[in-house]
């Protein structure tokens, strides 16, 4: 049976594209108003803003408590878009974060196979704790992850863009999970570790969140959120890249494979290396990572900032890695660092 | 000025420092290895030399070749320019992206901006040094090169051209000479001709006068010429011979006739009596179609003077000439004592052949008056690369490879000479004709009647 799709709930055409001005001011707006909520994080707030901006998603792994689903539900509060929240356990199963067609009778008395959206179906989805749920529901959201779009009964129905999932992952309490599939990690366009907050961060935190005062975040986008946030997304791929910060991003990642790396740490140490998908989230990032810094072309820098969150988790170590202390993030600053000769 | 004409402007500015680079390297390789070349053939034998040659020229087309690949690969674009820019003024690779990016790019709505990015970042690079050199480093190879060139050739070019002044002064002296002793023998005008005129020591060939030398030789010569008929056929020789004197008939019998007639004049002063000038056009060079100079004498006997270049002696004597081989081959030797032995050309080399040039040279070792060079000039139709040498009066020249000097006597050859010269003066008294009226006397003293 081949699937239909159903057509974008958006039919309104789209919006003139801003200004770099314009964008840099957006972002620092929403910066600014999740700020408001999540104290501290600054680096990690920031990656997540760039990969929204970006158009990927973000795998926040942190340990319980320390503002993952703050900061996903500050967003989703800033940016005044639809936001849904799916807890992951074992026995979730796809349709429950899919969707599922049911059985409804009509006023006529004729039952119709209809589709009830499920949790999808919004602009930010929060998968928290995704790794506890199975691989077969975990599976759920490749689809939706990178084609925008779910298939269930045979019939494709798109997603509200943007869409943006924010999963997040616990390091501890191992027992009972099911890592996420290598397929799974790549759909990520970064993974952003939340680190325990600094004191002074800490006493802000207790400042602002045990007294009677509660932040209040404001949208930033007063009307239409969503066609703004698409004609800002169009303005990331207008951002020129040379073929020589090309082809940097190519050997970049092309070093990460050990198969074919001329690097000693990468042979020895790297199991599995960075897919195309790497090299696209490093240049999309690295793009909107030269409109903040007031440029319309990507430079060396851009892409050095987001490389270790577009490339840490898409590089997999082996055991011998695991026993010598050598973690992902080592081998992509190792190559960063061989990497300034290919710059020239 | 916009930033596509002053990446243009730093673009020729990169290609023309490598251009200077290859071409002063290729330079000054090239001049040292000249330099060396010119060492090596001062001080190498020519198989040595050969070699040493052929390695530098090797190596030297080596670099040549290196240059004008590293020249080609190194040939900047506005990509390579623009790169060149980025390293040296930190302009996060807005140019680069402006130089190089293709034109699916260039369609972007944010094209325009980065243009304008770039404009505003011009006065950063466009029309500083940018570290591109005016000169490159590579400049100095060709000034050593220049300098070990004229460090290694002007001490040669000194070294093959004699100074005309050595020539002057030694005529001088050898007229002084004459004078003083009234031995009536420019030896050392002879000598000075045959250093300036003879093969150059060491290679048994030589300079020659119209040889490879060319214009030099023949200015040489006519100075030579000049000097020696002021100098020495005006005081040393004196004047035009009287009448009655014997001239010698440019034949081996001539200068037989001279050793034995010494009193004649022959070995005297020309202020003493009896002594005698040689007649002018006594002696003159000719050319041979075959590169041989041949002394022509008064009577038209033809001697083989000088060799051919190859040095294998050709030439005819007339017959029962004894003229003695000179280095033990050429005969007709000059005698250095100058007492009635006749000077001649002498022969390249160690010639072997068997032609006497005695009548030539006899008048110029009696000591008598004319232009012994003749009016005609020595070179006239003769072939170019035809050598020859004159002694007049002076030892033989020892033209034996590797010999430094040159010129030297030999004691045995001076004793063999006065010998051979007094057994022919013996023989010639025997076979002369002797009158009628003599006969009866003649034949009793033969009787060994009283």
């Amino acid at each position: 049976m081949n699937p239909t799709i159903d057509a974008p709930t958006q039919a309104d055409p789209p919006l003139p594209t801003p200004t770099p001005q314009e964008f840099r001011d957006a972002f620092a707006a929403l910066e600014r108003e999740v700020g408001k909520a999540v104290i501290g994080h600054r680096d990690a707030l920031r990656s997540i803003l760039v990969a929204f901006f970006a158009g990927g998603h973000v795998l926040i792994e942190g340990v319980p408590g320390i503002g993952k689903t703050l900061i996903v539900r500050s967003l989703g509060e800033a940016l005044d878009l639809s936001f849904s929240r799916v807890q992951f356990t074992i026995d979730l199963m796809p349709s429950d974060i899919t969707g599922t067609r049911i059985l409804e009778e009509g006023s006529d008395g004729r039952r119709t196979m209809s589709f009830v959206p499920g949790p999808l179906f919004a602009h930010i989805l929060l998968a928290d704790e995704i790794n506890r749920a199975t691989p077969k529901t975990q599976s759920a959201l490749l689809e939706a992850m990178a084609e925008l779009q779910v298939t269930v009964a045979g019939h494709t129905h798109a997603l509200h863009t943007p869409f943006f999932v924010l999963a997040t992952l616990n390091p501890i309490e191992m027992e009972g999970t099911y890592p996420l599939p290598e397929a799974q990690l790549d759909r990520f366009l970064f993974k952003v570790t939340l680190r325990y907050p600094e004191v002074e961060d800490l006493r802000q935190i207790l400042r602002g969140t045990t007294g009677t005062h509660v932040a209040r975040i404001q949208p930033v986008f007063g009307a239409e959120p969503a066609r703004r946030l698409n004609a800002l997304r169009r303005l990331v791929r207008e951002v020129i890249v040379a073929p020589p910060v090309e082809d940097y991003v190519a050997r970049l990642v092309r070093e990460t494979i050990p198969e074919v790396s001329g690097q000693e740490i990468v042979r020895k140490y790297v199991a599995i290396g960075a897919s195309p998908r790497g090299a696209q989230a490093l240049v999309l990032g690295a793009k909107v990572v030269a409109l903040l810094n007031g440029r319309v072309n990507v430079a060396w820098a851009d892409i050095e900032e987001v490389a270790r969150a577009a490339l840490a988790h898409r590089v997999v170590v082996n055991f011998a890695a695991e026993t010598e202390g050598v973690t992902p993030l080592g081998v992509v600053d190792r190559l960063l660092e061989m990497g300034k000769q290919w710059q020239r | 000025m916009d930033t596509r004409s002053s990446l243009d402007l730093v673009r020729t500015r990169l290609n023309r420092l490598g251009l200077q680079r290859a071409t002063c390297t290729v330079a000054g390789c090239g001049l040292l290895a000249l330099a060396a070349s010119a060492a090596a053939a001062s001080r190498l034998a020519p198989v040595p030399f050969r070699v040493v040659s052929a390695g530098l020229l090797a190596g030297w087309l080596a670099i040549a070749a290196r240059a004008a690949l590293a020249l080609r690969e190194k040939r900047s674009d506005d990509l390579a320019a623009a790169r060149w820019i980025e390293g040296k003024v930190d302009l996060e690779q807005r140019l680069l992206t402006l130089a190089a990016t293709p034109e699916p790019g260039r369609r972007s709505s944010l094209w325009s901006m980065l243009e304008e990015d770039n404009r505003a970042a011009l006065p950063r690079w466009s029309g500083q040094p940018l570290g591109i050199p005016r000169v490159p480093r590579q400049a100095a190879l060709p000034v050593v090169g220049l300098l070990a060139a004229l460090l290694t050739l002007v001490p040669l070019a000194r070294e093959q051209q004699p100074p005309p002044e050595l020539v002057g002064q030694e005529s001088n002296d050898g007229g002084a000479g004459a004078d003083a002793t009234g031995d009536d023998q420019p030896s050392a005008v002879g000598a000075g001709l045959t250093r300036a005129l003879s093969p150059a020591p060491g290679d048994g060939k030589g300079r020659t006068v119209e040889g490879s030398t060319g214009g030099r030789g023949t200015d040489v010569r006519g100075m030579l010429a000049s000097r020696f008929e002021r100098s020495v056929a005006g005081r040393a020789l004196g004047p035009p011979p009287p009448a009655g004197a014997h001239p010698p008939d440019g034949s081996e019998e001539a200068g037989a006739a001279g050793t034995d007639a010494r009193a004649g004049g022959i070995g005297k002063s020309k202020d003493q009596p009896g002594g005698r000038p040689p007649e002018q056009g006594l002696a003159r060079l000719e050319s041979g179609s075959g590169g041989q100079q041949t002394v022509v004498g008064k009577s038209g006997a033809t001697g083989a003077a000088t060799r051919p270049p190859g040095g294998d002696p050709d030439g005819s004597g007339k017959p029962g000439e004894e003229g003695r081989p000179r280095d033990g081959g050429g005969k007709g030797r000059p005698d250095a004592s100058g007492r009635g032995k006749p000077d001649a050309p002498v022969a390249d080399g160690d010639a072997t052949g068997a032609g006497s040039p005695g009548g030539g040279g006899s008048a110029a070792g009696q000591g008598k008056g004319g232009a012994l060079l003749a009016a005609r000039s020595l070179t006239e139709n003769a072939h170019q690369r035809a050598r020859f040498a004159l002694t007049i009066g002076t030892g033989r020249r020892d033209a034996k490879p590797g010999s430094d000097s040159g010129e030297q006597d030999d004691p045995r050859a001076s004793i063999a000479d006065v010998a051979r010269g007094e057994q022919a003066a013996e023989r010639r008294v025997r076979h002369e004709e002797i009158p009628a009226e003599y006969e009866r006397v003649v034949k009793r003293i033969f009787a060994r009647e009283p």
